[in-house]
């Protein structure tokens, strides 16, 4: 008995001892536990405070989108030089240019056939979006013999040594092809010859003129690069979701101007920028973007006051097609110089740094009214807005950047444009950004990023009016220490009641004035009675203090000569203002180019391709008129109405046909303006001061294919254009039938140059 | 042994020591057992708050490390690849330049930026290997721009620009 209750307590004691082991066990796992979960919950509860300090919630998932947009620009670059390099025998490629998305390869082909072959292999490639070739014949090329030398299979590292001796298969001299600058229309488009005349001229001598700089006041072009050319052209291709936006630009005398780059910017949101390239295409100047759908602004970053395209509209993601730009921007005056044909004016300059291209704008300078204070040199600050070059703010010799100088004008100031005197030393890039805002600079206006900065430059940049009363202009990249000589900032203009004159001497004479028949008519050695001095009201003041540039209103290309001349008389005298280069041709909605309307009633006629409703705005920086305002508008049937508005407009087409075109054209001047002048002979010949275009009776027609328009593309892009327009979105078999059917240039045979624009498809990331 | 005979256990101080003892044991062993069976309901208690911390960091983990700008721009590195890429792919650099660029909008926010610019000399199939080489160690945020390749001589001129971006600061 006693061993078998030894044995039952032995069994409990082991029982007991099992539940305690477990017990203390499950405890320690329990604490283990629960240490865990308190680590855990405090590197959650650190994670969830980093997450939500660093860069919060919201903005993480913006950078991850942002991030997003950036992989579609990281292309496969070597599978497309990859494919484009392979040029097949027979055919050569001579450049390739990349801008955004799009790449643009020039070469030339033994004939067209091989160039489309090219074409076609790429296109099958799967690694574009969109393609289109241009292909022009060139006999005087010779012929590419099969297996010349490519520059491939290079021993890596190793200078390239052509695989095959010269001797049997000798270099293919460049010929001329598309790759060269397209020479400059053959006319400059943007003021027009007059027309010749034809009448009898008076043999009566007239002795030497006197010219009298007695000028008083000059009106400068708005922009000292003006945009002349804003075209679209509708692309009905739904499957895309690319349009391209092309930017060029022509000096004074329509040649383009190469190195440009060019700035573009999203209206609306979300907001997206990007800069052209450094080095734009070589062939013309021409810069390209790839844009999705949108509203964008775009300009060329030149230095003057350059004229801003804004809406520029390529399409609605909800609708199917976009709409592809061409804008070509042209400098308005030569920079400094007096326009051909002026008298020698000789105007009062206090100083010139260095003779810059950028007039001063026409408002008042409002700086001078204004306190500055800077990050460093406060004691100098002043000087920057005192008005005088010669005085200047700097930061400091041991002051690196970033520093600013911060203006603050006397009251809220409706501004449109600012000006900086560049104190530089030594010349170099520089990054400068001006900040404005009505209660503190918190709005960054602009950026001028490594900017070619020099001692006494004069940078300026004009924009949309904004009430304004802080200017900070910060720099932030110098090889220099901070200054600046002179930082004006202008207002703007109040709407003239009368477009700016001036007290104008008879001056020039010339052999025929400018103004055609019937408008003018030719009385001999007679001049005006009526002195031409009309006051203006408002008078705005060109205080020119720093370029004397002084532009005529009344600019003609002819040489003054004193010959025995005619004085028209005038059937009127307008008021100072060009008539718009209309007529004006588009599609759908558009803006057109600007221009500057006369004091006097003007008539303007309109014509549309469609039944249905067209819209039309007269627009100017801070007007918008509704000028047509038709809901049944006949297709084909030409109206007309009078205008008073005057200053420089341009019209906006709001509500058209996106498919089919529209004109628009000013055929007149009222003749409420005209005078009755009374000929009487004087010794100095005058010359009636006609504008640009004369102003009567010049009768614009509706557009027609064959008639070169104001404003319009030379002609190499336009061909390219139209050619582009028409090929773009072929499939390669619809490319390759119809150019074997009714090829453009090269069809029967022979050597070819072409130009071939391929849009990547977009890239998922490296 | 016959009927009604009473059964007498009779134990002794000992055998009731011991007896009572195991009872004792018994009980203590009854709840430690209990004391167990709570403790494990305890453990699956605690296993399933910290699966859910796990996955809430989880979460918040691949929220922070998706796809991302840098938080500081590549530097050196970047003019590093390039270089290299160029010099193993048998180039010839003629030049190369590395700057920071004024920040850069890119969708809704401004980056800073590294650029790259550089000009190289060779083969098509140099070329190739180049941007091969480039894509293979790219640094996260490198896009590649402005290219322009012309022949001249029978070798391929290129000038292109290297990009990189980092949050802003």
């Amino acid at each position: 008995m006693t061993i078998g209750l030894l044995l039952v307590v032995l069994g409990c004691v082991l029982l007991a001892y099992a539940a305690a082991w477990l017990t203390l066990y499950s405890r320690n796992e329990v604490s283990a536990k629960e240490a865990q979960v308190k680590q855990g919950e405090e590197v959650v509860q650190r994670a969830v405070a980093a997450y939500s300090n660093s860069v919060g919630v919201a903005k993480a998932a913006e950078f991850r989108e942002d991030f997003r947009l950036l992989r579609e620009r990281q292309l496969r670059w070597s599978d497309v030089f990859h494919a484009l390099l392979d040029a097949p025998d027979g055919m050569a490629v001579d450049s390739v240019t990349q801008a955004g998305f799009t790449i643009t390869v020039s070469g030339r082909a033994n004939d067209n056939a091989i160039a489309t072959d090219y074409l076609t292999r790429l296109q099958n490639s799967g690694l574009f979006a969109q393609s289109a070739i241009q292909i022009d014949r060139d006999l005087s090329l010779p012929l590419i013999q099969p297996g010349t030398p490519s520059p491939t299979n290079s021993p890596a590292g190793l200078p390239f040594v052509p695989t095959r001796s010269p001797t049997t298969a000798p270099p293919v001299a460049l010929p001329p092809t598309a790759t060269q600058p397209p020479a400059p229309p053959p006319s400059p488009t943007f003021t027009p010859a007059a027309p010749a005349l034809t009448q009898t001229l008076s043999p009566t001598r007239t002795p030497p003129t006197t010219i009298t700089a007695t000028k008083t006041a000059t009106p400068t072009p708005e922009f000292d690069y003006a945009l002349v050319v804003r075209r679209s052209t509708f692309i009905d291709r739904s499957d895309t979701q690319a349009s391209r936006i092309r930017g060029a630009i022509l000096d004074e005398n329509g040649k383009w101007i190469q190195g440009v780059a060019f700035r573009i910017e999203s209206e609306g949101s979300p907001s997206w920028s990007a800069g052209g390239p450094q080095q734009p295409d070589k062939r013309d100047g021409t810069v390209e973007f790839a844009v999705s759908k949108g509203s964008f602004r775009v300009w060329p970053l030149v230095e003057g006051r350059v004229q801003i395209a804004t809406s520029i509209y390529t399409g609605r993601n909800e609708d199917p097609g976009m709409y592809e730009w061409e804008l070509v921007w042209r400098k308005t005056h030569p920079g400094g110089s007096l326009a051909s044909g002026s008298p020698t004016l000789t105007p009062t300059i206090t100083r010139t740094p260095i003779p810059s291209a950028t007039p001063i704008r026409a408002g008042r300078n409002v700086a001078t009214l204004g306190s500055a204070s800077a990050s460093a040199g406060q004691d100098s600050a002043q000087r920057a807005i005192d008005g005088n070059v010669e005085t200047v703010w700097q930061s400091g010799e041991y002051v690196p950047p970033p520093q600013y100088i911060l203006i603050t004008l006397n009251d809220v100031y409706r501004v449109d444009g600012i000006e900086m005197v560049v104190a530089q030393a030594p010349a170099g890039k520089v990054t400068h950004e001006i900040w404005v805002g009505k209660d503190a600079p918190n709005t960054k206006l602009v950026e001028f990023a490594d900017y070619p900065g020099q001692d006494g430059q004069t940078i300026a940049y004009p924009f949309d009016a904004r009430d304004i009363k802080y200017v900070l202009i910060r720099t932030t990249r110098s090889p220099s220490f901070v200054a600046w000589r002179e930082i004006r900032i202008f207002e703007q203009l109040p709407p003239p009641l009368s477009t700016p004159t001036f007290t104008r001497t008879p001056t020039v004479t010339n052999t025929a004035t400018p103004c055609p028949a019937p408008a003018c008519t030719p009385t001999p050695t007679a001049t005006r009675t009526r002195t031409p001095t009309v006051t203006q009201s408002p008078t705005p003041t060109f205080t020119s203090t720093l370029t004397p540039t002084i532009t005529q209103t009344f600019t003609s290309t002819r040489t003054p000569t004193n010959t025995p001349t005619v004085t028209r008389t005038p059937t009127f005298t307008p008021e100072p203002g060009t008539l718009p280069p209309s007529p004006f041709t588009g599609v759908g909605p558009r803006n057109t180019p600007p221009f500057q309307v006369y004091t006097c009633p003007w008539k303007l006629k309109y014509q549309a391709m469609w039944n249905g409703v067209f819209k039309v705005y007269l627009e100017s920086n801070s007007q918008s008129v509704l000028v047509i305002d038709r809901t049944d508008v006949q297709a084909g049937v030409v109206y007309d109405d009078l205008r008073y508005e005057t200053g420089p407009r341009y019209f906006r087409v709001a509500s058209a046909d996106p498919t089919r075109e529209w004109t628009l054209w000013v055929v007149e001047i009222s003749s409420t303006c005209a005078l009755t002048p009374v000929p009487t002979v004087t010794p100095t010949p005058t010359r009636t001061p006609c504008p640009d275009i004369c102003p009567t009776s010049v009768q614009f027609g509706p557009s027609n294919d064959s008639a070169p328009l104001a404003f319009d593309l030379p002609a190499e892009l336009r061909h390219l254009t139209r050619s582009l327009v028409r090929l773009v979105g072929e499939p390669a078999g619809a490319l390759a039938a119809p150019a074997a059917q009714t090829p453009p240039t090269g069809s029967a045979g022979g050597p070819v140059v072409f130009r071939l624009v391929l849009e990547v498809k977009h890239g998922r990331g490296y | 042994m016959g009927a009604g005979t009473e059964m007498t256990l009779r134990l002794s101080r000992l055998e009731w020591w011991l007896a009572a003892f195991a009872v004792a044991l018994i009980v203590v062993a009854g709840y430690l057992g209990v004391t167990w069976a709570s403790s494990q309901a305890e453990k699956q208690q605690l296993n399933a708050q910290l699966t859910t911390l796990q996955q809430a960091l989880g979460r918040i983990e691949q929220s922070m490390a998706g796809p991302t700008f840098p938080t500081a721009p590549p530097g050196l590195q970047l003019v590093d690849l390039a270089a290299r890429s160029a010099r193993e792919a048998g180039l010839e650099v003629v030049t190369i330049h590395s700057s920071s660029v004024s920040p850069e909008q890119i969708g809704r926010n401004v980056y800073r930026g590294t650029r790259v610019t550089m000009r190289v000399t060779g083969a098509s199939d140099q070329v190739v290997e180049f941007f091969g080489r480039l894509e293979r160690e790219a640094v996260a945020s490198m896009v590649i721009e402005n290219m322009e390749l012309d022949l001249v001589n029978r070798r391929w001129e290129m000038s292109l620009e290297i990009f990189a971006y980092a949050q802003p600061s």
